[in-house]
């Protein structure tokens, strides 16, 4: 008999809260942060949305890191570590110093050899590669184009200013840029000697990291894992958002940013921009939990995946690859679709998505569980999405209601959307998420009793 | 900035960047040998010299110093050519 999987740690760095606390009460409140975009970014493009969801201001030095570290490590690894922080601290596994040089640390009364990483990344540290880029081609352009114009005013100053670059290139932009610098990062940080693996399936990492992670401990291989997903979707010229701006999938504002992302509704128009974000989760065998007390806040209870094989940038339109990872995710935890009570849809709000994702799910589960996107409110964090909402379920499963689905005036499908916040009896919930490229996974949360 | 106050930052970065736990006070002491100082601790130095101090360094020119007095005086030498 395996092993149950139990969830004993969280810890959540988003735009509508930098704590778990703080996001959970922001979800239930269903308040979001929108705004227009950075004005830079209008210098070098005009855009069909406009709109994001921006990080707070991020204090890396109050949040534990030394100076060094800030400079070598890009913002997608840093939110990645904070968010593990507070994971750890609620998990109670306690952390000494390794070495203060690079603010190092050990975890003690562990096997690191049996506590893995598995964090989910979209585009890992594109942020530093495009500064770092920036510098190469533009800094002795820019150079040589100041001493031929001289002190200008005026036009060409301004077309001078566009020529942004940073001051130097980072000596450490290798090890930025490249994806598996995230789960590195954490594995470095805490001295964890297990597996340390990087899932880059863009919109399903998070899910998929959590799923590969459950698989390892369910089988015996592993007595802990810090599992999970990191995203940080700014540059300073605003490029990766016009990436998805062109290919029309975000959110449209008219003359409302605030009713502009609205998942499930006829009158959506694509999904809000997020600037980024972390959900870390810490996982580890049941026994081990109970054996030193640790509060267990749900259970993993499976995990399933599926590909479509079809397009680079849409679900396939008959959405079987999607009802065949729901059904894996159903026979890995060894239920049947009428247990499911709550589903965490992938519900981005963009025309395809929405309508496919609304269709399979009143074919597997009716109208009886109660549905909601994590994104209505928070926006979409791509590779953190699938970690945050899994997140969300838990908290859902811990407190025994959920938030709203936000926005919803219209729905285009007859499933059990949450209108109000309210007592609902949750036992098992469902956490979905689809991606570029046509990745599918699913991870199925259980009330732990 | 006078050369004492560059002495005094240079020192203090050295002291920061390498998680010293006490000053330096001896400025012939080798970042390598006798502080253990590694290549990726000598390019965190540049990155956290050129934001306490107004100058560019190069990677290549700090591979030719080896002391705390070295530093400083390399320093020394930037900020008087205005390299910044």
């Amino acid at each position: 008999m395996p092993d149950r999987v139990v969830i004993t740690g969280l810890g959540v760095i988003s735009s509508i809260g930098l704590d778990v606390q703080s996001f959970w009460r922001a979800c239930l409140d269903g308040c979001s942060e929108i705004a227009l975009i950075p004005e830079q970014w209008r210098k070098y493009s005009d855009y069909n949305s406009g709109i994001w969801s921006p990080l707070p201001e991020l204090d890396y030095k109050a949040l534990g890191f030394i100076r060094t570290e800030i400079m070598q490590r890009d913002p997608v690894s840093l939110i990645a570590m904070a968010a593990t922080e507070q994971a750890l601290d609620q998990a109670g596994l306690f952390r000494e110093e390794a070495n203060p040089r690079c603010n190092q640390y050990y975890i003690p009364g562990i096997d690191s050899n049996r506590f893995g990483v598995f964090v989910g990344t979209g585009i890992g540290g594109a942020n530093s590669f495009l500064d770092n880029q920036a510098f190469q081609m533009l800094s002795l352009t820019k150079s040589k184009l100041t001493g031929l114009l001289g002190e200008t005013t005026g036009e060409a100053r301004e077309l001078l200013d566009l020529l942004y670059h940073p001051r130097r290139l980072n000596p450490f932009v290798v090890s930025m840029l490249m994806p598996n610098a995230v789960s590195a990062t954490i594995g470095i940080k805490y001295s964890l000697h297990g597996p340390n693996r990087t899932i880059a399936q863009a919109c399903s990492s998070g899910t998929s990291a959590i799923g590969s992670a459950f698989r390892c401990i369910r089988s015996g291989d592993l007595d802990y894992a810090l599992c999970g997903g990191a995203e940080y979707l700014y540059d300073p010229y605003g490029g990766i958002y016009r990436g998805f701006d062109i290919a029309n999938t975000l959110a449209r504002p008219g003359n409302d940013p605030e009713t502009a992302n609205r998942p499930f509704c006829n009158k959506r128009s694509g999904f809000l921009y997020s600037e980024g974000g972390a959900g870390m989760l810490l996982i580890e065998r049941e026994c081990i939990a109970k054996s030193r007390n640790a509060e267990i806040l749900a259970e993993v209870a499976g995990f399933g995946e599926s590909f479509d094989a079809s397009s680079m940038m849409s679900n396939a339109g008959d959405g079987r690859q999607i009802e065949r990872m729901i059904e894996n995710a159903l026979g890995d935890a060894g239920i049947q679709s009428s247990d499911i009570d709550y589903i965490n849809t992938h519900g981005t709000g963009t025309q395809i998505n929405d309508d496919i994702e609304s269709r399979v799910l009143e074919g597997v589960f009716h109208d009886r569980p109660i549905v909601n996107s994590t994104k209505s409110i928070l926006g979409h964090t791509i590779g953190a999405s699938g970690a945050i909402e899994a997140i969300t379920s838990v908290l859902s499963l811990q407190h025994q209601t959920t938030h709203i689905c936000k926005n919803l005036d219209e729905p285009i499908a007859k499933l059990n959307f949450v209108k109000e916040v309210a007592p609902h009896n949750i036992t098992h919930a469902l956490s979905e998420s689809f991606a570029f490229g046509g990745h599918n996974s699913a991870l199925i949360l259980k009330r732990y009793e | 900035m006078d050369n004492s106050e560059i002495r005094a930052r240079v020192r203090n970065v050295i002291q920061e960047t390498l998680a010293l736990k006490d000053p330096i006070e001896d400025d012939n002491v080798s970042l390598r040998v006798d502080l253990g100082a590694d290549s990726i601790d000598l390019a965190s130095l540049v990155l956290v010299l050129e934001e306490e101090l107004p100058v560019g360094i190069d990677e290549i020119g700090m591979e030719h110093v080896d002391t705390v007095q070295q530093i400083i005086d390399y320093v020394i030498e930037l900020a008087g050519k205005g390299n910044a």
